[in-house]
């Protein structure tokens, strides 16, 4: 049985200078810090990638340990 | 028996632009958008009484056919990002209906409406959960957009977009647990009741700890075995070898963005003069019909034309009525003048990245003004518009800022 990761998520901006809110977290993610998220969470954020100029941005930076 | 009740609190709606016209595509989190009244996804069962003349007066068997095309409605605030260049939530509703997005970086984001030489607008997937219940609409066309202008102190001074239009199929997934100790190592997985599902939708699974794999694209579906088949459309990549507990429909985690902006905002300008209106609601009304009478051996409708012209129309302009001001009126409606309009919108202190306005080059009384006295005895001016074309299809536009 292998341990259980921790999942951590950092929101790189891109939606705009508004605040993001992410389902059921309420994190301060314009902080620009690594807010710790579930597997489940961390890994529909890891899929958030937003078209600009042609150019794939992607908006959360995910990290396990 | 029902033994939980759920709420309206629960409901998400995720909007995405299909890469193939009619082929459900997955969302991502910031293709959700909030609803702010009760939303419609319906597609009707086309069921018909047999006429076969039997000796009774009770009806004696129904029969079903194709399905017609689904219709859906649906409300939300139009949110701007706070940022020039970059689209408002909501964005995409209004890419469906105008047909076409210019973004600028770092200037502006701009919907204008489809030229004849642009073809088709896309088609969007639409996934809304109530509850536990996913329903996922595929081609999705945006027939209407209706937007309020309300100046007012009151709650629904809000911008928000009531968006209408029709899709091609709905795809079902509630949840079903799965049969005891599954795992899923050759695409297929028995659940307790294959009914919870119809029509391929994109599934999850949820392990007994709580995490999920997903989301997996339905290919088919067993009623009889109750065996639910996996393609690898939904980027299936890894067997699952610890025990599933259950099947459910897929939404991603939803990410918010946008700043609630309201109509209080600015001046609307008349040929770029000052005008205060009261209220004024610009209707969008495109042409378009789904085919679902042609014989191509298909249940559900999978195309749609562009059949009508479209109808762009500014109704209930109200103002307090000034006869030295708007006595003109009547003479503009009766010789068929024209005018310009900007409508814009935005928040309190008018910041960069949270306005926008409607712009209409054209636009021509329909009939003379209304005056009347609603709610109070003060006298008050109606007029309805309609926005002809003044240099290529540009009836309506719609700019951020």
């Amino acid at each position: 049985m292998s341990e259980p990761k921790t999942f951590y998520a950092k929101y790189n901006g891109g939606l705009g200078e508004c605040p993001v809110e992410v389902e059921g977290h309420g994190a301060n993610w314009a902080d620009g810090k690594e807010h710790k998220v579930d597997a489940n969470t961390a890994r529909s954020l890891d899929a958030e990638v937003i078209e600009r100029n042609g150019e794939k941005i992607k908006l959360f930076t995910i990290r396990e340990e | 028996m029902t033994t939980k009740f759920l709420t309206a609190r629960t409901e998400l709606l995720f909007l995405i632009e299909e890469t193939t016209k009619g082929l459900l595509k997955v969302p991502i989190g910031t293709s959700a958008l909030r609803l702010i009244d009760d939303p419609t996804f319906d597609q009707m069962i086309a069921a018909f009484l047999s006429k076969e003349r039997k000796n009774t007066y009770d009806y004696t068997k129904r029969f079903t056919t194709r399905y017609p095309a689904g219709k859906f409605a649906f409300k939300i605030y139009i949110k701007p990002s706070g940022t020039l260049g970059t689209a408002p939530v909501g964005g995409s509703c209004l890419k469906g209906l105008f047909g076409k997005e210019t973004i600028v970086p770092a200037t502006s984001v701009t919907y204008e409406s489809l030229k004849v030489s642009d073809g088709l607008p896309k088609t969007y997937s639409a996934f809304f959960k109530a509850g536990d219940i996913v329903l996922q609409m595929s081609g999705c066309i945006f027939e209407k957009g209706t937007f309020n202008c309300n100046p007012g102190p009151v709650e629904d001074s809000e911008v928000a977009g009531l968006f209408e239009g029709e899709f091609f199929c709905q795809h079902i997934a509630a949840p079903s647990a799965a049969a005891s100790n599954q795992i899923i190592t050759d695409l297929v997985v028995t659940v307790a009741d294959a009914t919870q599902f119809l029509n391929t939708p994109f599934i999850e699974v949820l392990k007994a700890d709580g995490t999920t794999h997903g989301p997996y694209h339905v290919s088919a579906i067993d009623y009889s075995t109750n065996v639910i088949t996996i393609d690898t459309v939904g980027g299936w990549t890894a067997a699952i070898t610890t025990a599933v507990d259950t099947i459910r429909g897929y939404v991603p985690t939803a990410v918010d963005s946008g700043n609630l902006v309201n109509w209080a905002f600015g001046v609307t300008q008349e040929d770029g003069n000052d005008i205060f209106i009261t209220g004024a609601e610009v209707v969008y009304q495109n042409g378009y019909k789904v085919i679902d009478n042609q014989k191509n051996g298909l249940l559900y409708p999978n195309d749609f034309m562009i059949n009508g012209l479209r109808e762009i129309k500014v109704n209930n302009v109200t103002f307090y009525f000034d006869a030295a001001e708007q006595g003109d009126l009547f003479y503009q409606a009766q010789k068929l003048q024209d005018k310009a309009w900007e409508l814009p919108f935005g928040d309190q202190d008018g910041t960069t990245g949270n306005t926008g306005k409607f712009v209409l080059p054209k636009l021509e009384l329909e009939t003379s003004p209304k005056i009347q006295s609603a709610g109070g005895n003060e006298l008050t001016l109606v007029e309805n518009m309609i926005a002809l074309e003044n240099a290529g299809s540009d009836a309506c536009s719609l700019s951020f800022p």
